[in-house]
């Protein structure tokens, strides 16, 4: 296993940069996670790390050696591809033991065997080794594609949305999976994907990228609870953090464009109950109720602005109730203008401390993925 | 036309298939659908089946097309008999094995590595397939002439480019009893590479490159990609390329009749002109319908077989 290095690269198809001065840096053994929405250049970077796109500016390391000017086969890394590339006309079985059959590794026959059996046996695809890999399920053919580079040793895997194609329970079964099998092998994984959930459970760190840009990396419990920019603090989060401008929320403070609180940190004070004069609250109509299993989602219209909030277990509201919203003065997050984080003096500390409940329950919750 | 208002079940009749058949005006879908290909039924009929026939019967009677008023009797299988006891069908058979055996594999060879090398992008690329493609659009009556020219032992640039680089003297490509049927080859190959190029360069273009950098990540060699990648992907296409072309090159008649005319001797006699020879100059007419019969039944026979085993490989 080896450390993955970059080093302000760029990469532009015409005028469109896809990757804009990414700089990162894949510990050994680290199971870093690239997020983004479609089209952040994910696949570009991924792509640019194997060697199949050649970055204009910057340079690509891979256990510390420079290999920015390599062939893909010489940088050892195993890709999963978005698109599963299997090859169309081998079997299951063929294509697991494809990459052992290169004749640089010069594996025998009884030692692939063994390990195409075990690759098999982890992605429960067991069963349909005998079969044409076009004639498969498209969850199955991506457990296939996961598998070709399972079966390898490489020095780091790029794995690319491996787990989009399957359903909601093999995802959630798969990737407890993968992130046993990247602790036991301490393999290095550069892991991308637009899923805000298996970004949270997987990571170690988690680096989130937009329009080409690395807006921030840290793990994932600071991203999410002290993001950098109002792109990471909507990126993460389901159901996604509410925006509100300054002057809605009685902002004054210089430079302060927006106010963002996250659908936990707003409280529901009954209706009927008197408010409390000392913290501030308004008044919201409820628009819709989203069950989602464990909790439920109220979506609210507060002036023209929608709101979500998550219900407590006891709490019984339906739509067209006016209910009493107060958000915790120090859990709004604020933004200037451009969308960056503007600090108060105190919000590090507030934040480290804060969370930890709604996080790890959303960590294992995959429904909550819809939002 | 039928007077339907638009409403839903009438838009459902319309529509065919899914609805229950009605009747509309006594017609039912079915009848429609036959009253619409009944023309070319007819047609087909009239100038391809009949005619068929009409050759098998003839196959079986010893009628000559020269004498109408000599009395047509039925020979039963003398014709076929005959046929497969003459030295000089086998040998027409031969010819046309040798034309085709060696024509198709030459073509294949030159029209895979043409269409190899066009296949990468290149400034001009396409103006280069054009030119490439021109000798296929000529006609081949007119090949055939111009080739002979070309061929010409004093004159032609074919003996000259030849000498220019091996000092071989004048030699005369259509007059010798072995190189006639090379110079056939040469011409049908200068013709026909193009639309093996060409069928080859569209299965080319058609296998996904993901599929080569997923193989290059996997460290397989250039060669390793080129037999498990691109050789299945393309073997479709170019089987289909073969089936037309080695059907045509079975049934060549115009291009050796211009070139040849299967001289010198019977020394390019491909079982087409044996036929016309038979037909039309010694006016065996019976014994050439029945020849005619045999040469169908060998192409339409071997083409099933092959069609066949070109779904099995196209469904891998
Ligand atoms: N081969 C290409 N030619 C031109 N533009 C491209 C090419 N590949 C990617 N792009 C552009 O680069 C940008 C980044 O693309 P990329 O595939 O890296 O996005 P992504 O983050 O992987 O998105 P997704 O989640 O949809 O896979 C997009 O704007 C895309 O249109
Ligand atoms: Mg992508």
């Amino acid at each position: 296993m080896a450390e993955i290095g970059l080093d302000a690269i760029t990469k532009s198809y015409n005028a469109t940069v896809a990757v804009d001065d990414v700089s990162l840096r894949v510990g050994d053994g680290e199971f870093f996670v690239l997020l983004g929405p479609t089209g952040a250049g994910k696949t570009t970077t991924l792509r640019t790390i194997a060697g199949l796109e050649m970055p204009e500016r910057g340079r690509v390391t891979i256990g510390g050696e420079d290999v920015t000017r390599a062939a893909p086969a010489e940088r050892d890394v195993a890709f999963v591809f978005q698109q599963f590339s299997l090859y169309p006309h081998y079997t299951v079985y063929d294509n697991l033991a494809f990459p052992l059959r290169a004749p640089a590794r010069r594996m025998a026959e009884a030692e692939i065997d063994r390990r195409v059996r075990k690759v098999a046996e982890q992605l429960h695809i067991t069963p349909k080794l005998g079969n044409q890999a076009t004639r498969l399920s498209g969850g199955e053919m991506q457990r296939v594609s996961i598998g070709r580079a399972l079966v390898r040793e490489p020095a780091v895997y790029l794995m690319d949305e491996p787990l989009s194609s399957l359903d909601a329970k093999l995802r959630e079964g798969l990737r407890v999976e993968l992130k046993h099998l990247q602790v036991d092998l301490g393999a290095t994984i550069l892991y991308v994907t637009h899923d805000q959930v298996e970004a949270l459970t997987l990571a170690d760190r988690i680096g989130v990228l937009h329009e080409g840009r690395l807006l921030q990396v840290d793990t994932p419990r600071q991203i999410y609870n002290d993001p950098d920019d109002a792109v990471v603090a909507y990126q993460l989060g389901a159901p996604a953090i509410n925006f509100l401008p300054a002057d809605a929320l009685g902002l004054d403070t210089p430079g302060v464009a927006s106010g963002a609180v996250r659908p936990e940190d707003v409280t529901l004070i009954a209706a009927d109950a008197p408010a409390d004069g000392s913290v501030p609250a308004v008044d919201a109509t409820v628009t819709q109720v989203e069950r989602l299993g464990p909790e439920d989602v109220a979506v609210f219209d507060w002036h023209g602005h929608t709101l979500r909030a998550l219900l407590t277990p006891g709490q019984a509201i339906s739509r067209g109730d006016v209910v009493a919203l107060r958000f915790e003065p120090d859990k709004i997050m604020l933004f200037d203008a451009r969308g960056r984080r503007v600090r108060r003096g105190a919000d590090r500390n507030t934040a480290a401390g804060h969370g930890a409940g709604p996080m790890s329950q959303r960590a294992d919750t995959g429904v909550r993925n819809a939002g | 036309m039928t007077q339907v208002s638009l409403k839903a079940p009438a838009i459902r009749r319309l529509g065919g298939g899914t609805g229950p058949r009605q009747r509309v005006r006594g017609l039912s879908d079915r009848a429609l659908a036959f009253y619409f290909v009944l023309p070319s039924l007819l047609l087909l009929l009239a100038i391809n089946i009949f005619p068929l026939a009409w050759n098998i019967y003839l196959s079986f009677t010893n009628y000559r097309a020269n004498m109408p008023g000599f009395p047509v009797r039925w020979v039963g299988d003398l014709n076929y008999a005959r046929l497969l006891g003459s030295e000089d069908v086998w040998a027409a058979m031969q010819h046309t094995a040798h034309f085709v055996g060696w024509a198709m594999l030459i073509q294949v060879i030159l029209g895979f590595g043409l269409a190899w090398l066009l296949n990468r992008k290149f400034k001009g690329a396409g103006l280069f397939i054009t030119l490439i493609a021109l000798p296929m659009m000529l006609s081949k009556a007119v090949v055939g002439t111009f080739w002979t020219y070309i061929f010409q032992p004093q004159s032609g640039i074919f003996n000259y480019i030849v000498n220019f680089f091996a000092d071989v003297g004048e030699f005369t490509m259509l007059g010798n009893a072995d190189l006639a049927p090379w110079a056939l080859i040469l011409v049908d190959t200068w013709m026909w590479t193009p639309f093996i190029m060409l069928i080859v360069l569209a299965g080319l273009r058609s296998v996904p490159q993901d599929l080569y950098e997923a193989a290059e990540v996997d460290g397989a060699s250039s060669w390793r990609q080129f037999w498990t990648i691109t050789v299945p992907m393309v073997l479709p296409f170019l089987m289909l390329a073969v089936l037309f072309r080695s059907i045509e090159c079975f049934k060549l008649f115009d291009m050796v009749a211009e070139l040849t005319s299967g001289g010198p001797g019977s020394a390019t006699e491909l079982a087409n002109i044996f036929l016309k020879r038979q037909a039309f100059e010694t006016w065996r007419t019976g014994y050439a319908a029945a020849f005619a019969v045999i040469l169908f039944v060998t192409t339409f026979g071997a083409a099933n077989i092959y069609v066949k085993f070109w779904t099995k490989v196209k469904e891998r």
